[in-house]
């Protein structure tokens, strides 16, 4: 028995060294990597990154495009991307190793503050959104890049009535820090309304008269990238206001087509002209006419 | 303080010269030609865009010198979605931006009301206005203009 155990842990001995030989690299340097990789050379060499580490020598200017792939000897041999570290689509490493990598440097700044908290964290990878070869600064290209995988939100940005997102006047960082937030939908606040109030002041308040739903949450009557309703309005007026305002005064029963403001008046349809409710409740984020409680003025 | 931001832009080009540094980036220049029924006059059209007959204006300009970079980027010059932005900082320690955005949002172009003074804190009813009759009503473009102005600092302390 133990004559034949001896062989098979002899080859399990050599196995074992042989993988370890074979993971110990060393630095070529990034001449040799430009013989291959001559376009990503070029480019890499008018990047921030490659400015950058010139300018603050060490290391970083000393090692080169092995700074951030490792030492490259062990992938030169053979060719595979499994023998170094590389970034994005096909690589050997997975997406939070990766990130790892660029979080060496950049785990000082304040947008990565929460990025162990970020939804990106884990399956989304730096290299996924910003190309640090790029011959200028790794920006990400907003809102595209985005819109690659948040096809509902692209989607809701085409809508007739929308934020200017499509128009490059709201980028999808004004919003939302892709690195991590402590607010849902990694917000760039302390909440929706929060956001909302740094362009839209004016509904901050305070009013003399508050509409509840107001000060609890915009999204309770908006959406917030698009809608097919006027002011990113989740449902048409009417039947908007009636999601609470079902009960009493006017609006006592569901409107249809048999019955409006005025069921004896001319035209059944007089709920649905111009603002509809909001032709007389136009002040409807709060009025502070002291006369207004039901925000006419 | 739209001059003032144009004067620091401009003081900004014109002190980078003199620090031999490396440049690169682009300056483009371009027109535009809007025709059709009314298109410049729909408010739905240019919604969030200043969009006439005018020329148009891209600026994205990277300077660097040993370890400071500085960045101006601009676009729509002198309409009313312009924007522009300098940044720049010294690599590894410390980073800054100054921003200047104006945003447009047309909701309806051409309107007609019965007041004077649309847009200030007291509305008026004109002697030249009769209310049954439309055509004496004043013109006015139902729109809101926003600027953003900021500035961005960031230090590294523990390099």
């Amino acid at each position: 028995m133990k004559k034949r155990l001896l062989p098979l842990l002899a080859a399990t001995l050599l196995l074992f060294a042989g993988q370890v030989f074979a993971a110990e690299a060393n630095y070529v340097g990034s001449d040799s990597c430009a013989g291959c990789h001559e376009e990503v050379a070029q480019t890499h060499g008018d990047s921030i990154h490659a400015q950058a580490w010139a300018a603050m020598g060490g290391k970083y200017s000393e090692s080169g495009c092995e700074s951030c792939h490792g030492p490259g000897s062990a992938h030169v041999d053979s060719n595979s991307k499994a023998d170094i570290v590389s970034f994005g689509e096909g690589s050997a490493q997975d997406a939070e190793a990766q990130s790892a990598l660029c979080l060496n440097c950049h785990v000082t700044s304040i947008d990565l503050a929460f990025w162990d908290v970020s939804q990106h964290n884990g399956e989304t990878s730096c290299a996924d959104c910003h190309n640090t070869h790029a011959s200028a600064a790794p920006k990400v290209d907003q809102p595209e890049v985005c819109f690659d995988c948040h096809k509902d939100v692209r989607r809701d940005s085409n809508k007739r009535s929308h934020h200017p997102i499509i128009e490059g006047k709201v980028s999808c960082g004004d919003c939302h820090n892709p690195h991590g937030s402590m607010e849902h939908g990694m917000l760039r606040a302390d909440s929706k309304n929060q956001l909302c109030y740094t362009c839209h002041a004016e509904k901050r308040g305070p009013f003399i008269w508050e509409h509840p739903p107001v000060e609890e949450n915009c999204g309770t009557c908006h959406e917030s990238h698009g809608s097919r309703h006027d002011k990113l309005l989740s449902e048409r007026v009417t039947n908007l206001c009636q999601n609470c305002h079902d009960w009493s005064y006017h609006p006592g029963t569901p409107y249809d087509n048999t019955g409006g403001f005025d069921p004896t008046g001319p035209s059944f349809d007089d709920k649905f002209v111009g603002r509809s409710c909001l032709n007389c409740h136009n002040t409807i984020h709060g009025s502070n006419s002291p006369d207004s409680k039901m925000f006419v003025r | 303080m739209k001059k003032f931001i144009f004067i620091a832009l401009l003081l900004f080009v014109i002190a980078t010269p003199a620090l031999a540094a490396t440049y690169s980036g682009e300056v483009s220049l371009g027109g535009r030609f809007v025709d059709g029924d009314n298109t410049e006059k729909s408010a739905k059209f240019s919604e969030y865009r200043d969009i006439d007959d005018q020329v148009t204006s891209e600026l994205d300009v990277r300077m660097n010198q040993d370890n400071y970079y500085l960045t101006v980027e601009g676009e729509n010059l002198g309409y009313a979605d312009q924007s522009v932005s300098i940044s720049g900082g010294y690599y590894g320690q410390a980073k800054f931006r100054l921003f200047y955005d104006e945003l447009t949002h047309n909701y309806s172009l051409d309107d007609k009301s019965i007041y004077a003074g649309v847009g200030s804190s007291a509305l008026t009813i004109s002697p030249s206005v009769t209310i049954g009759d439309a055509s004496t009503w004043l013109p006015l473009d139902y729109t809101l203009d926003r600027q953003q102005i900021g500035a961005m600092l960031e230090l590294t302390l523990i390099p």
